[in-house]
């Protein structure tokens, strides 16, 4: 099974999340970081298996229980869920431009432009 | 005279849907402060039984035993804007068919939000009443197992949101998140029935804790209002029976008092789920205290067990509901004279009496991950002239009746 990291920009503060710290972010029971800067979680394509594997490493939850989980929250007016892109090329080229920016690749697709936060598994 | 049709609501949420439906991307949405979603339900219901059909609130008809498309089905569209970090507006919009449905009913939410810091929010506007665990996204059929709600826990108060403010704290607690929620504003709903009704509710003032993590939610909550039954009939009755009182019948009085059209209701409500890998399991219990017969005081719940088996999960579901006092019986009047007058206040009485059962059983099948195909099964028991919550053709039942409903739906998000 495919390693999945958890990466933020090589400049923030923060050198390592927990994995409750990442599961906070990414199920929307928070917004910032844990030095209080904003976090703005994003999620690969819904297609994807790199997303199927990071929430059921994550949270032992699959893709149709995450999506009724936010529409959940969504509809109740709570929180919106994480921001999607394409790939992991995107969600690179995402966090090195906006320190806020957290998300996940497989480890092989890791370069060194971003800083691994957590492993996820 | 030119008639001019009054324009469906309905379609303007669907037009609105199909307009954007061809231009969104699923539940995701890309980097923008304006995020348009939506939810939506396909069902069809058969009913067997010629004179009691099932419905999902009191607020709608029933087709009784015909098959039907429109009932359970509905279609919801969100709009969000977030123009700072701090502030942000909703707008839902719920296309569903309900008695006397209008475009201001099918607006569900509608509110400025003001995030105070992280952990407290003030909403004003059209906001969230929060009673019962799933009250706030009661109608996205894809949040949950069942092809709708437990009818005997939701079906009573059809209310999903007020209008006035709510204030909500969070705060992380052990592995998962800590929440409260005090709200305060008004709002109405429509009984359909052979004693159709609006309902006012005023003083909506409410407040529930819970706490969740990824695998359980606790939610307890106590709300309480003021009610006001607006319906000539029963004013009429009141007044009849108030003459009566002085004519001739002064027991009668005392049936005057309980048809006061206002009254104080409290809701005490408690709700678990467990959701593992392997199982969901849900209840949720409720009191509901009132001192009028037009709304007489209940205790119901229900109790879900779900297995889930790779895309599919089967289920079980047994429902509850009970008036707290007995069927208030009239007793037979003095004077011959005043038979009908004691008969239809016994009518009207039998109207809001509450004793039915429901155990069912279906399955959940995950086609897609934003669509789900759901059927079900429903066996109810009602007692007799316990039938308040379901539609009656002619006025509620006297003996003890069985009935069998069927339901297939599919779910989506958009």
């Amino acid at each position: 099974m495919a390693d999945i990291v958890v990466i933020g920009n090589k400049d923030i503060e923060i050198k390592v999340l927990s994995k409750k710290q990442v599961i906070d972010i990414y199920m929307g029971r928070k917004s910032t970081f844990p030095n209080g800067q904003a976090a703005l979680p994003i999620d690969q394509d819904k297609d994807s298996t790199t997303r199927k594997l990071f929430y059921h490493n994550l949270v032992d939850k699959t893709i149709n229980e995450i999506n009724a989980y936010w529409a959940r929250l969504l509809f109740s007016g709570r929180a919106v869920a994480p921001l999607s892109v394409k790939n992991g090329s995107i969600v690179i080229d995402m966090i090195k431009n906006n320190k806020s920016v957290i998300g996940y690749i497989r480890l092989e697709d890791l370069t060194d432009d971003v800083r691994v936060l957590n492993h996820v598994d | 005279m030119i008639r001019r049709k009054k324009i469906r609501p309905e379609l303007i949420i669907l037009s609105i849907t199909f307009l954007f439906s061809a231009e969104l991307p699923a539940i995701e949405t890309t980097v923008s402060n304006f995020t348009i979603n939506g939810f939506g339900t396909l069902g069809l219901i058969r009913s067997t039984d010629k004179e009691l059909g099932f419905r999902e609130t009191i607020s709608q008809k029933s087709a009784f035993d015909k098959y039907d498309f429109s009932r359970n089905s509905d279609v919801g569209v969100q709009a969000n804007y977030y123009a700072t970090d701090k502030l942000d507006f909703g707008l839902q919009f719920l296309a569903k068919e309900t008695y006397k449905n209008s475009l201001d009913k099918s607006i569900q939410w509608a509110y400025i939000n003001y995030k105070v810091n992280p952990k407290v929010a003030l909403r004003l506007g059209r906001v969230s009443a929060g009673a019962f665990m799933m009250s706030d996204y009661r109608h996205v059929g894809f949040t949950h197992l069942w092809t709708h709600l437990p009818t005997e826990f939701y079906g009573a108060y059809p209310v999903k949101a007020i209008d006035g403010m709510n204030l909500m704290f969070n705060q992380s607690l052990f592995d998962g998140l800590f929440s409260t929620k005090l709200w305060f504003g008004r709002t109405n709903y429509d009984i359909y029935g052979e004693v159709a009704s609006k309902v006012n509710l005023d003083q909506v003032l409410g407040t529930s804790v819970s706490w969740e993590n990824d695998i359980w939610r606790l939610k307890l909550s106590y709300s309480q209002l003021k009610a006001r039954v607006k319906n000539n009939t029963i004013k009429s009755l009141e007044q009849e029976l108030q003459a009566a009182s002085i004519t001739g019948w002064p027991a009668a009085a005392n049936f005057t008092d309980l048809l006061n059209e206002d009254s104080i209701i409290r809701f005490y409500a408690a709700g678990v789920t467990y959701d593992s890998s392997n199982w969901l399991i849900q209840s949720e219990l409720g009191l509901v205290n009132t001192d009028s017969i037009l709304n007489p005081g209940t205790v119901s719940g229900y109790l879900s067990v779900g297995r889930k088996l790779g895309t599919v999960t089967p289920f079980i579901l047994g429902g509850w509901s009970k008036a707290q006092d007995s069927r208030l019986i009239m007793p037979a009047p003095p004077l011959i004279a005043y038979i009908p007058l004691q008969q239809f206040s016994q009518y009207v009485f039998n109207q809001n009496y509450t004793a039915q059962n429901t155990l069912s059983i279906g399955a959940r099948w995950d086609i897609q991950p934003t669509i789900a195909l759901k059927i079900q099964w429903d066996k109810t028991w009602v007692d007799a002239y316990g039938n308040k919550l379901l539609d009656k053709l002619s006025g509620a039942v006297a003996e003890k009746r069985q009935l069998d409903t069927f339901f297939i739906t599919v779910d989506f998000l958009f």
